[in-house]
């Protein structure tokens, strides 16, 4: 598979579109002899076309055992084995003949297929597999080769396909522009084709692969390499660095499964995602809302009663605080968009004052009550909600404190006025 | 433009449409006042002080204890802290959110024992308490799963917790000081390094934090001009 194929749509990569047209080859002229000595001059003639084996046919690339030739010692080691005559000769071990890949020319044999019961002189006749045939060209091209246009086709992804199509404007369009850059990959590979089948020639019809010869090798992915130069052109065309990386990351893609931690109460989950973006969901009713449900889709002053109600009922302390934390991180103003009254706060704090009303007040309990009024105002000044932005609850809370002792002291002091009279 | 396909939907969308999909429970009756009312009635908020008392923390530890006195007297009487430390491979204290005396009885019964570090496990039995706000700990190691600690400090955030850890500079141990910032981070708060030996320092900082814990980001700022310590967490610190 090409390597883009992997970007593209898997089941549209199945269909593929075959276009049909002509690309130049070069037929082997020349006579090839059959085992049994009969003369095939090549190429044939059939009507206007040539046929018989192409330049590709004509040359075959195999593993062949070659005697390992070891190289001759070199002057300076036979000089220094002389001078060491009391050094043991090491024992090499013979080498097994190591097959080496080797281009060749095709033996003439493999060119034909026998058939036994076949009349005398017609048993052997020429592999269809290694013939084609084209309209003659030119001759002259190479001095064992004609030229021929062939009638050929390229099978080409049809996404690609239609891409092209719509870069080009018009099938017709698309159709030339392909299959003229396909034309051009051809006529490049014949090129390397004549200059490898001439390399070969000249070592005498058998060469082993050098790196040079490996770089003549025919170009096997015309229609991949086409499919490329479309789509890198529709990424231009469309704006996007056809260089972009957009490989997909190493590892293991993340699902929804380690997508973030939860932590859940007996109604409400709320999970941190990767981010650290909090979202929440019912996991069971609770008064009205449905289980299941995003509390993203919840009014916020039905999430707000819900809270109250959570407050209030036994064991769902942990709801309680999951909701006051969802609330608080996503609706910051949550307090006031709900209606925070001052008389709420006023009202709740009259019984948590009572224990430690002294202490509220940074005094020790039995602090004359002078004392005790000026602690209340140094206190109320530094954090009365007028003056210095502070909630209003905690002047509140130590209103209600200093109200307690105050009410206390009054109590006290009617009880010792009674006395005295 | 003609001949192009329509934009493919973003997984984005996708998660939009099933939220206005989803239905949005009907109101059945009035708001209910005293519901809502209840959702704001203020609560004492909480604040768990957490303290690594292994081996050779003792000095650390008298110095912290010492600073504890502020978290008690920057808003008197405004919030309840509970005592957690530990120490010879345990939690070993827990109190309850105790008064004042009882918290420095207890505190002053801490010894120093050698053993690995449990925060993971103050964490989790942090996380077993309702109503805690802030998280405060003073620590110098980390010799626990680091994964396991963030995982608390998402919980942490889940249930509205800040963690302000802070990283004894007596100590080079760089691997604390990471895993102590990414638990800050992810819960919301701060990770600050501080010499155990500077007690006015810690002090200052304690102060602040109790501040943080009785009226949030908000009651800070407005206090900050007399919490020489604000302007250490404030930095680092979202409404």
């Amino acid at each position: 598979m090409p390597a883009h194929a992997r970007y593209t749509d898997a089941e549209l990569n199945t269909l593929r579109t075959t276009l049909k047209f002509t690309r130049p080859d070069l037929l082997y002229t020349g006579t090839l002899f059959a085992p049994d000595g009969t003369p095939f001059t090549l190429p044939r003639n059939e009507g206007r076309k040539k046929v018989g084996p192409t330049i590709l046919d004509m040359i075959e690339r195999v593993m062949v055992e070659q005697p390992l030739q070891l190289p001759a010692p070199s002057k300076a080691a036979r000089q220094s084995a002389s001078h060491q005559v009391a050094v043991k000769s090491v024992a090499v071990p013979p080498k097994k003949p190591q097959p080496v890949l080797t281009w060749r020319i095709r033996p003439s044999d493999s060119f034909f297929d026998f058939d036994a019961e076949a009349p005398a002189g017609q048993r052997y006749t020429l592999k269809s597999s290694l013939v084609s045939g084209g309209e003659l060209v030119t001759t002259g091209a190479h001095a064992d080769f004609l030229r021929v246009d062939k009638l050929t086709t390229i099978s080409l992804n049809e996404v690609a396909f239609k891409l092209a199509i719509g870069i080009m404007g018009s099938i017709e369009q698309a159709h030339e522009w392909i299959t003229g850059l396909a034309r051009d990959a051809w006529a490049d590979d014949l090129t390397r084709s004549a200059a490898l089948y001439d390399a070969i020639r000249a070592a005498g019809g058998s060469v082993p692969e050098t790196p040079e010869l490996r770089s003549l090798r025919p170009i096997s992915s015309v229609s991949g390499d086409i499919e490329h130069v479309i789509l890198r052109q529709a990424c231009t065309w469309l704006g996007v660095d056809p260089d972009m990386d957009c490989s997909r990351k190493r590892g293991r893609p993340r699902t929804s499964t380690d997508a973030g931690t939860t932590e859940a109460g007996k109604f409400i989950a709320v999970t941190i995602s990767r981010a650290g973006e909090l979202s929440a969901r019912m996991v069971k009713e609770y008064r009205g809302i449905p289980s299941d449900i995003e509390l993203v889709a919840v009014p916020l002053l039905m999430l707000v009663e819900m809270l109250g109600a959570l407050r209030g009922d036994h064991g769902t302390e942990r709801d309680a605080d999951l909701l006051e934390a969802y609330l608080d991180a996503t609706a910051p103003d949550w307090r006031n968009a709900a209606g925070a009254g001052p008389q709420v706060a006023e009202a709740s704090f009259t019984a948590t004052a009572e224990a430690d009303a002294y202490e509220i007040l940074g005094v020790a309990p039995g602090t004359p009550f002078e004392e005790v009024t000026k602690a209340y105002r140094a206190t109320m000044q530094r954090i009365h909600p007028d003056t210095t932005n502070l909630p209003r609850y905690l002047s509140a809370l130590v209103a209600a404190a200093y109200r307690k002792i105050k009410g206390d002291h009054n109590a006290q002091s009617a009880g010792s006025a009674q006395e005295e009279v | 433009m003609p001949n192009l396909p329509a934009a493919p939907k973003k997984k984005s969308d996708a998660f939009l449409d099933k939220v206005r999909a989803a239905k949005t429970p009907a109101r059945k009756s009035e708001p209910s006042r005293e519901l809502i009312d209840a959702a704001l009635a203020p609560r004492r908020p909480r604040l768990v002080f957490a303290f690594d008392a292994t081996a050779s923390r003792a000095p650390a530890w008298e110095a912290a204890q010492a600073a504890t006195d502020s978290l008690f007297t920057a808003l008197p009487g405004s919030i309840d802290v509970a005592l957690a430390v530990h120490g010879g491979d345990q939690v070993h204290t827990f109190t309850g959110f105790d008064d004042v005396d009882a918290f420095r009885k207890k505190a002053a019964s801490i010894q120093c024992k050698a053993g690995r570090t449990r925060l993971v496990k103050i964490m989790e039995r942090t996380l077993a308490q309702s109503g805690v706000k802030a998280f405060l700990y003073v620590g110098d190691c980390f010799e626990e799963v680091e994964d396991d600690a963030y995982a608390e400090g998402d919980r942490f955030k889940a249930r509205g917790i800040r963690a302000i850890m802070i990283h004894d500079e007596s100590t080079t141990d760089s691997r604390a000081w990471e895993v102590f910032c990414e638990i800050a981070r992810r819960t919301g708060g701060v990770c600050i390094k501080l010499h155990s030996g500077d007690r006015q320092a810690m002090r200052d900082i304690f102060a602040a934090v109790a501040v943080l814990a009785a009226g949030g980001v908000k009651l800070l700022k407005a206090e900050q001009g007399r919490l020489p310590g604000a302007a250490k967490l404030l930095p680092f610190l979202k409404e």
